[in-house]
């Protein structure tokens, strides 16, 4: 049984006039389903180039990617806009909120678009916003916006979770609580979830570490011994 | 360092460097451009007319001018030249048989000289060189025949009755197309044709111009000034000239009376004499014919004398032969008594014998009975007693016979006295037949003798009818003397009283005869000179209020761009103050940023505008005006203005931008601005249409009320350009509605046509013929061109009375603005057209005066003022003119109608063919024409709508330029999320489409006013402008702004798609 999401010797050149660089070679790793995986690498080691390629924000220059049997890796633009909108939900590092709406609204932003999204209010109640639903994002705390991304992907109901430093712009504490609620989200819904991050310590409470160094995967282990978010340290 | 980072910046954002650079250029463009162009079609006008040397003074005097005068006029100081020059009217009729109005002029030497289009010059005064606006290159060769509707009087004025086209010219004593007015034909000038002098057959000039050295610059004060000063010089020459002529004129005038008067003496003498012969003649005559009448009726008594005569000749002959026959008659009588008595004389004798025998046998017996008785006694038988008694008895017996006997015997005696006595009478009747035939006789020769008279009498009756014929014709001969003299008499009187009347009006003429009028007219007489300032002007007026509004913009542009950059550059300016620089080196970027690009924009604006919009504009006028290129003028001041106007608008608002951002401290700076926080707007407030909004559409109306600036950059540009639109569309309706305005509500009529001369008009029966297939109806009007008396001057209107004012309707609508019908003028009323009311301040209930060309004067009370968009009309009654003037109006124009189905020009071709017609307008012509001609303002309506559709890239480009880069990290979030190219421009551009619906509509409002602005700054002599816009030119003009807009949209769709969607991964800075 092939895995659930799988990259297959992809290498990405990035051009820029008559500079080529290399950002990732020789990438093969496999992830199953309603695993938490967290991908780990310095700075520059081409992390956010998978991410980019497995959310269908940007193209491959040669191998394969699949998710759950399809090829993404061969996608055209549209289908690759169809895979964004159904299959993957993205929380972001500076959590990228529409200003202009609340926190419900910039729910529903990404609910609207789905085939079977989730109630917007609902999903809100889930990560803990039932009280802020009519509040804009520069009303929210940090965490509190970062929590209404996460709803704002889930709402879409999709396939694979991504997520790109979901604590980077997070205090500590409030950094721990959105990893738990990702961490839960996935033991809970049996959503596939990605948190993409250069702090080794959450490596401990991810089902399987990707280790990213240098455009290439370095390491993949299957965790077997799991922490709870709440115990780790950094 | 800071300087390469500033190129470097503009490389990278060389869109929105782009943008200001644009907009600048636009609006510098815009502003030096239409500046400029009234001067440089100013100079060019003046360089043309320096060129041509155009006449400073046209000289006029009601009795023309003479050489000498000519001569003593180019004496005269600073005179470069004076030229007499001759120009008559005339009418020249074309191949299609239209006859049209010429103005003749000669060609002159060293003023108004002409521009040759085509052809050459003449070389024999057979030839001629004509407009080249009228006529065509293909008509050179051909003739202009002076028509057969000229007065000779006219035609006088010509050597020939045809002229050679040579050529074809324009002149700069027209330089407009206006040709001016006539009293020949319509009344309209359509063109002008040049002979030489020797062409015409006039014995003075009717004109002299004079140009001077000195050239100065078109309608200057300094022009002016020096017209000014020659002014009462030139007046009082022009006079003193007039005034010479006049008494030289004066001097020839008596000296030709006095000698009609001698001639007209002489001739008298001579007819007198003549007569005086002829009535001499005449008398003798007369006496002749009374002696003639005596002799005759001397001889008529003579003769009825004789007549007499012989009528008693006839009359005694015939009493004669009456007595012949009497006396025959007794003579008869007389014989046939003889007869009878010698009947009664032989009876007598016969009875005597008888007698005789008788007696004697009685007494024989007596005796035997006395024997018997003797016996019978004897024999006793008897006794003698009775005896006795018998012989008694027998004795008695006896006795008695011898008594017989003796009577007997006397008896025989008298008988034979008788027969003596009857041979006597036998004798005298015998005598008397003798004497008898001897007076027949005599009779019969005097008989003979009357008869002769007679025959002698009826010759002489003869003679006497025959002379009562020579009589009385010479009676009739006579009186045919008489009438012919008396005629004579009376012609003669006739012919004196004639020639003394002559030269008695020739004095009272002389008396009256006033020192001729002169006049020193100035160039402002010339009707192109004239119109060309005030079109210039409307140039001048649009370009006050077009640039101010393309500044505003780029000062919108320039600031919400540096606002952008600024906010963009927020790290950086707060690592560059951490590395120590000071506040003015940053500034300094920005301001070389903006700067730059001003400066750029405003040179390459300068230029552009200076060269593009004079051209076009004066392509456009030259359908008006007939004067060479365009010579550009660098005008420095303008250069500098605009380019510190522009250098102001963008660094002022660049300081402005920066000054906030440069004033806080580097740490602050370095630190991430919180963006914008949304903000509920008043919309949510209504949650009845809130809730129904889409929340996508609740971004777009937040968007729009979050960033004031830009929704008010958006909405003043949108709707600069939408009011660009409107003003443009509208420029064009307003203008080209002027034709069809006029040609379909105010003169509805289909075509005009005109008759030759009042008496020709009693042909109507003709044209109900002719016109029967095409028309359903016309009426007649007079129409001419009349001066009104204005302020300071007459202004020529066109004068319309109808005949029948009650049947206008569908043909002439008189009505204001509003619509409401104006009754027609009755007796001492007009109605005038709103320009005159406009321009001259004139209204309802004021009088005004009409002077006519021969001086006549009308003076009317305005009974309301009408809707009219082409030429100046002015309506009048029939009565009012007939009781002023004088006389009746002239009739001549026929306002004909056309069946709907009907070809207007069979029609008029077929007018044309009657005879008594000399033209034909047909009004859709006429439209087609005017609207050819503003056709002209296309040009402008298109580089309106150029510079629109430049003011809505601009703006709409900057916008969304700036609205993507700001958005950038939403927009890159919001294709993560996985909308489609389609709904992401939607998202993006829905606040672009709204901006614009905005823009437009308020663009519409704002059209409306630009639109009403620039009208009231465009004032053109010929046509009255109807301030109007069509509906549809709204439609067009929001459309074509969204159409803008989306094209904007779709360029920047190809930016949208260029957003990285990694930028949502990127941190704000």
């Amino acid at each position: 049984m092939s895995s659930f999401v799988r990259f297959e010797n992809v290498k990405k050149v990035y051009k820029t006039g008559e500079v080529e660089i290399q950002a990732l070679h020789d990438v093969s790793f496999e992830i199953e389903q309603g695993e938490f995986c967290v991908i780990v690498g310095a700075s520059g080691a081409g992390k956010t180039t998978i991410l980019n390629i497995l959310g269908g924000m940007d193209t491959l220059s040669e191998g394969k990617v699949f998710l759950d049997g399809q090829e993404v890796s061969r996608f055209n633009k549209k289908r690759l806009t169809e895979y964004r909108r159904h299959d993957v939900g993205f929380v972001f590092q500076f959590y990228n909120l529409v200003q202009n709406l609340t926190a419900l609204e910039n729910v529903e932003l990404a609910a609207q678009i789905c085939k079977q999204p989730l109630p917007a209010a609902q999903v809100l109640q889930d990560v803990g916003l039932e009280h802020r639903l009519n509040n804009f994002p520069s009303q929210l705390s940090g965490g509190e916006q970062q929590r209404v991304a996460i709803a704002r992907a889930l709402a879409k109901n999709p396939k694979l979770l991504l997520c790109d430093e979901p604590t980077g712009a997070l205090d500590y504490a409030t950094g721990k609580a959105v990893l738990k609620l990702l961490q839960n989200m996935c033991r809970n819904t049996g959503k596939t979830v990605i948190v993409i991050t250069h702090n080794q310590a959450l490596t401990a409470m991810a089902d399987r570490i990707i280790t990213v160094k240098s455009g290439t995967v370095v390491k993949t282990i299957k965790n077997e011994k799991i922490v709870d978010v709440n115990d780790i340290e950094w | 360092m800071i300087g390469k980072s500033t190129l470097r910046e503009i490389k990278a954002s060389f869109g929105r460097y782009l943008a200001i650079l644009a907009i600048v250029a636009l609006g510098v463009s815009i502003f030096a451009g239409l500046k400029s162009t009234k001067p440089q079609m100013l100079v060019s006008v003046q360089n043309y007319l320096e060129e041509k040397h155009f006449f400073d003074y046209r000289l006029l005097s009601t009795w023309g001018f003479e050489q000498e005068d000519v001569e003593v006029f180019s004496q005269q100081e600073g005179v470069f030249s004076a030229e007499g020059a001759y120009s008559f009217d005339i009418l020249y009729e074309d191949n299609t048989g239209n006859e049209y109005v010429l103005k003749a002029h000669s060609l002159t030497e060293k003023v108004n000289l002409l521009e040759l289009k085509a052809g050459r010059m003449p070389d024999t005064d057979t030839e001629c060189v004509v407009d080249a606006s009228l006529f065509t290159e293909e008509q050179i060769g051909e003739k202009i025949v002076l028509g057969d509707g000229n007065t000779l009087e006219d035609l006088e004025n010509f050597k020939y009755r045809e002229y050679t086209i040579v050529g074809l010219v324009d002149s700069s004593y027209y330089i407009q197309f206006e040709r001016g007015n006539t009293s020949l034909g319509n009344g309209k000038i359509a063109g002008f044709m040049y002979l030489m002098e020797s062409g015409f057959r006039s014995e003075y000039y009717t004109e002299i111009f004079v140009k001077f050295q000195d050239d100065f610059e078109l309608y200057s004060e300094a022009y002016k000034e020096f017209l000014e000063e020659k002014e009462p010089v030139w007046e009082q020459l022009v006079e003193e000239r007039g005034d010479r002529r006049f008494a030289d004129t004066l001097q020839e005038a008596r000296d030709e009376i006095a000698d009609a008067r001698k001639e007209l003496e002489e001739e008298r003498a001579d007819a007198q004499a003549e007569l005086d012969d002829a009535k001499e003649q005449l008398e003798e005559a007369k006496a002749k014919l009374v002696n003639a009448r005596k002799e005759l009726t001397e001889g008529e008594q003579e003769l009825a004398d004789a007549e007499k005569e012989i009528a008693e000749g006839w009359k005694e002959i015939a009493e004669k032969e009456q007595e012949l026959v009497e006396g025959e008659e007794e003579l008869l009588k007389n014989e046939q008594e003889v007869l009878t008595m010698e009947q009664e004389i032989a009876d007598g004798f016969q009875e005597w014998y008888h007698n005789e025998y008788l007696l004697k046998q009685n007494l024989e017996e007596l005796s035997q009975q006395e024997s018997q008785i003797e016996m019978a006694l004897a024999a006793g038988l008897m006794t003698p007693e009775y005896a006795a008694i018998a012989k008694a008895q027998i004795a008695d017996g006896k006795a008695q016979i011898n008594a017989a006997f003796t009577e007997l015997y006397t008896a025989l005696g008298e008988l034979n006295n008788g027969k003596n006595q009857l041979e006597e009478v036998k004798r005298q009747i015998t005598d008397a037949k003798a004497e008898i035939q001897d007076a027949r006789k005599q009779l019969a020769d005097a008989k003979e003798e009357l008869r002769k008279a007679e025959s002698e009498i009826a010759l002489s009756k003869q003679d006497i009818v025959d002379g009562w014929a020579d009589y009385e014709d010479g009676v009739a001969e006579y009186e045919d003397g008489v009438a012919e003299y008396e005629e004579g008499l009376v012609e003669f009187q006739a012919e004196i009283a004639d020639a003394e009347a002559e030269i008695a009006d020739a004095e009272a003429k002389i008396a009256d005869l006033e020192a001729p009028k002169t006049f020193v007219l100035g160039r402002n007489t010339n009707v192109g000179y004239v119109c060309f300032e005030s079109d210039c002007s409307i140039v001048d007026g649009i370009a006050n209020i077009f640039p101010v509004f393309f500044f505003l913009v780029a000062a919108l542009v320039c600031m919400t761009t540096m606002n952008r950059m600024v906010e963009e550059q927020r790290t950086q300016i707060g690592v560059l103050k951490a590395l120590g620089y000071g506040r003015k080196t940053i500034m300094f970027k920005y301001i070389f940023y903006s700067g730059s690009a001003a400066l750029i924009g405003s040179v390459v604006g300068f230029l552009f505008g200076t060269w593009f919009f004079p051209k076009v504009i004066w392509s456009a006028y030259g359908i008006m005006y007939d004067v060479s290129g365009l010579e550009y003028v660098f005008d420095g001041w303008m250069a500098v203005i605009s380019l510190a106007a522009s250098l102001l608008c963008c660094i002022g608002t660049t300081w402005l931008s920066c000054r906030y951002e440069l004033g806080e401290v580097a740490a602050q700076l370095m630190r991430p601005k919180a963006p914008k926080a949304g903000k509920r707007v008043l919309l949510e407030r209504i949650p009845f249409l809130w809730n129904r909004l889409k929340f996508l559409h609740k971004v777009t109306v937040r968007n729009i009320f979050r960033y004031k600036k830009r929704f008010f950059m958006m909405v003043i540009g949108i709707s600069g350009c939408t009011a660009l639109l409107v003003t443009g569309f509208g420029l064009k309706d307003s203008v080209t509605n002027v034709a069809n305005q006029q040609f379909q509500e105010i003169h509805y009529y289909d075509i005009n046509a005109g008759y030759t001369e009042v008496s020709a008009i009693n042909e109507t029966k003709e044209l109900a013929q002719t016109l029967a297939p095409f028309s359903d109806g016309w009426i007649y009007a007079a129409e001419q061109a009349i001066d009104l008396e204005i302020k300071n001057g007459v202004k020529t209107v066109n004068m319309i009375i109808l005949q029948d004012p009650e049947n206008m309707d569908g043909f002439l609508s008189l009505h204001d603005k509003a619509g409401n019908n104006i009754a027609y003028p009755g007796e001492g009323e007009v109605v005038i057209c709103r320009k005159l009311s406009e321009i001259y301040g004139l209204k309802t209930g004021d009088m005004i005066t009409l002077r006519e060309e021969d001086g006549t004067v009308l003076q009317v009370c305005i009974s309301g003022v009408c809707e009219n968009y082409i030429y100046s009309y002015i309506y009048l009654h029939a009565d009012t003119y007939a009781k002023q003037a004088g006389v009746i109006p002239e009739f001549t124009s026929v306002f004909i109608n056309l069946k709907e189905d009907a070809d207007a020009h069979m029609a008029s071709a077929a007018l044309m063919g009657l005879e008594d017609i000399s033209s034909v307008t047909v009004n859709a012509d006429m439209m087609d024409r005017l609207n050819s001609m503003m056709g002209s303002i296309d040009y402008i309506v298109l580089v309106i709508v150029l510079c629109a559709a430049a003011l809505a890239f601009i703006v709409l480009y900057n916008l969304t330029n700036i609205n993507i880069t700001e958005r950038i990290r939403e927009i890159a979030t919001i294709k993560v999320l996985g909308f489609h190219r389609g709904e992401t421009a939607a998202y993006v551009f829905r606040e672009n489409t709204i901006l614009s619906l905005i823009g437009a509509g308020a663009g519409l409002v704002l059209g409306y006013f630009m639109h009403q602005f620039v009208m009231s700054k465009v004032v053109v002599d010929m046509v009255s402008f109807d301030v109007y816009i069509k509906p549809v030119s709204y439609i067009y003009s929001f459309l074509l702004t969204l159409i803008f807009a989306w094209l904007i949209n779709r360029i920047m769709t190809f930016k949208l798609e260029r957003v990285n969607m990694a930028e949502s991964l990127k941190s704000v800075d």
